[in-house]
């Protein structure tokens, strides 16, 4: 079995890291010819081309409406969860199903489907329908796992806490953020990497103005030079990861001396 | 007039009423356990009465004042829950002092009720444990003393003994009776075992499918209610000249 275990994870590791190495190598180096074992042509190129061409703007201000989609996603998990956890009706399942819907709708459905409409109701303001649109997709996963914490943790402890003496808003930030951190903190992650990832959203519907990381490197990917190619993904997995890590930094921090 | 009391309480979720024109009368020091068996409404009772529900209809009374519109946190009752709920984030001398401190009593007041409340408790040892470091029983004891710091009007313990093996139990139940003796609290207890609610209750409410079949001190449900449902569930008690009753063979006392 052990063996059966190593087996699995080193294949699974293969899969995971070949690629990476083979981006990362692509990225400090201009030529990969088939009959060496090596890249060469050290060149950061690649890198220069990114902060010359001021795209890392673009990437930072990406990464920048993702957080504030993340968030809104995150608040209206809670409420939703919180609502639902609390309230018994009769179709409940069927109200709770509909959040999911997002998951499976195609995108391009949605966005031709809302373009028109929001175009009416937001004129001008496609940044605005563009984060909407964002939320609209996000917020499945990240309500997803949230509810899933209230599903497994209830909301006995606030109202004991409340019995005790707590305000409803002391009853929350003291018992049950604490407690339910780590999983408003997955939800935030999660619905970071759909908005971060969204491609067909803003080429469709923010026109130029609002550009993301996908859409500057999408042309690359597809072109030919694979220096700049990898370099692009390699700062969009960086930009994600960087903020992973902070997301676990602030958890920890916020977690540090409690026994959650 | 009683000190808690529920009037007429309805209360429906989609089709079902799960509460059917419940009357409740508890006096002030009683030790008042509703019985019945699992999914009659027990908890739900328990829970209009903490405020966490609302009924549909209904009145719940408390010291003379209707309080269906004082939230949860000013009706000074307190619920000790089946699943105990300590919050496991603080430790156990947090758990405690926590309903003093929302409720902002001086912190010489806090140090002396906790000293006292360790002290009844003998959990002296445990206090910067963790929930998830205690055993079943000690994490009982932990709710009960966070519930007592607050001096509630009414503790409502929602099956106290679950969970718990039989010495734990018996224990704890002992502990229940002592706290009644020497808080002269009112508490109103729900449990499904007979033998636990006519050992420890002044008085027992029978509650079956969301209705009170009847409300009566332990030594009159010793007799044959004819009331099937009642009777059936108790099954044959013996009631001893000396107060004793015999009980599925067992011998015990009613206090």
């Amino acid at each position: 079995m052990k063996l059966l275990n190593k087996l699995i994870f080193f294949i699974i590791m293969i899969f995971l890291i070949l690629p990476l190495v083979s981006m990362i190598l692509w990225s400090f180096f201009s030529s990969w010819g088939t009959e060496n074992l090596l890249p060469h042509n050290f060149t950061l190129k690649g890198f220069a081309y990114f902060f010359n061409s001021q795209d890392y703007i673009i990437a930072s201000k990406s990464v920048v409406y993702s957080l504030l989609v993340a968030f809104i996603s995150l608040v209206l998990s809670i409420m939703l969860s919180r609502f639902l956890i609390k309230t018994n009706f009769k179709y409940k399942i069927q109200l709770e199903s509909l959040f999911y819907l997002p998951m499976l709708l195609p995108v391009v459905s949605i966005c031709i489907g809302s373009h028109k409409m929001f175009l009416q109701l937001f004129s001008g303001c496609s940044g605005l329908i563009v984060i909407l649109l964002h939320i609209y997709f996000s917020l499945p996963y990240s309500f997803k796992l949230v509810y899933s914490c209230y599903e497994i943790w209830g909301i006995e402890q606030e109202q004991v806490a409340r019995g005790l003496g707590a305000s409803k808003w002391k009853s929350f930030y003291l018992i049950n953020v604490p407690v339910y951190f780590k999983g408003y903190v997955t939800g935030f992650i999660m619905a970071f990497i759909i908005s971060y990832s969204q491609y067909f959203i803003n080429f469709f519907i923010g026109d130029s103005e609002f550009v993301n990381f996908s859409m500057i490197m999408t042309p690359y990917i597809t072109g030919s030079d694979r220096n700049i190619s990898s370099v692009y993904t390699l700062l969009y997995i960086l930009y994600g990861i960087v903020i992973m890590v902070l997301c676990s930094l602030i958890e920890k921090l916020f977690n540090k001396g409690r026994n959650v | 007039m009683s000190f808690l009391a529920l009037e007429n309480i309805n209360y429906t979720i989609g089709k079902n009423k799960l509460l059917r024109n419940i009357n409740l009368n508890i006096e002030k020091g009683q030790l008042f356990s509703i019985l019945g068996p699992s999914g009659a409404g027990k908890t739900t009772v328990l829970r209009i009465i903490t405020g966490a529900l609302n009924p549909d209809s209904g009145k719940v009374v408390l010291d003379k004042k209707v309080i269906n519109d004082v939230p949860m946190e000013k009706r000074q009752i307190v619920m000790v829950y089946q699943s105990k709920q300590l919050f496991p984030h603080l430790t156990v001398l947090d758990n405690i002092q926590f309903g003093m401190k929302m409720k902002k009593y001086s912190q010489s007041y806090v140090d002396e009720k906790t000293v006292e409340l360790t002290d009844f408790f003998n959990m002296k040892l445990h206090l910067n444990k963790y929930p998830s470091q205690l055993s079943g029983g000690q994490q009982q004891l932990v709710a009960l003393m966070r519930a007592l710091a607050v001096e509630p009007k009414v503790l409502l313990l929602d099956e106290p003994f679950t969970g718990l093996d039989n010495n734990l139990k018996i224990y704890i139940r002992d502990f229940i009776l002592k706290i009644h003796k020497q808080f002269n609290i009112t508490i109103v207890m729900i449990t499904h075992d007979k033998e636990d609610a006519f050992i420890m209750s002044d008085k027992i409410a029978f509650m079956f499918e969301g209705e009170i079949i009847l409300t009566e001190a332990p030594a009159y449900l010793c007799n044959k209610t004819n009331v099937n449902i009642v009777d059936n569930f108790l099954g044959d008690i013996i009631l001893l000249e000396d107060g004793k009753i015999v009980f599925s063979d067992k011998i015990i006392n009613i206090y």
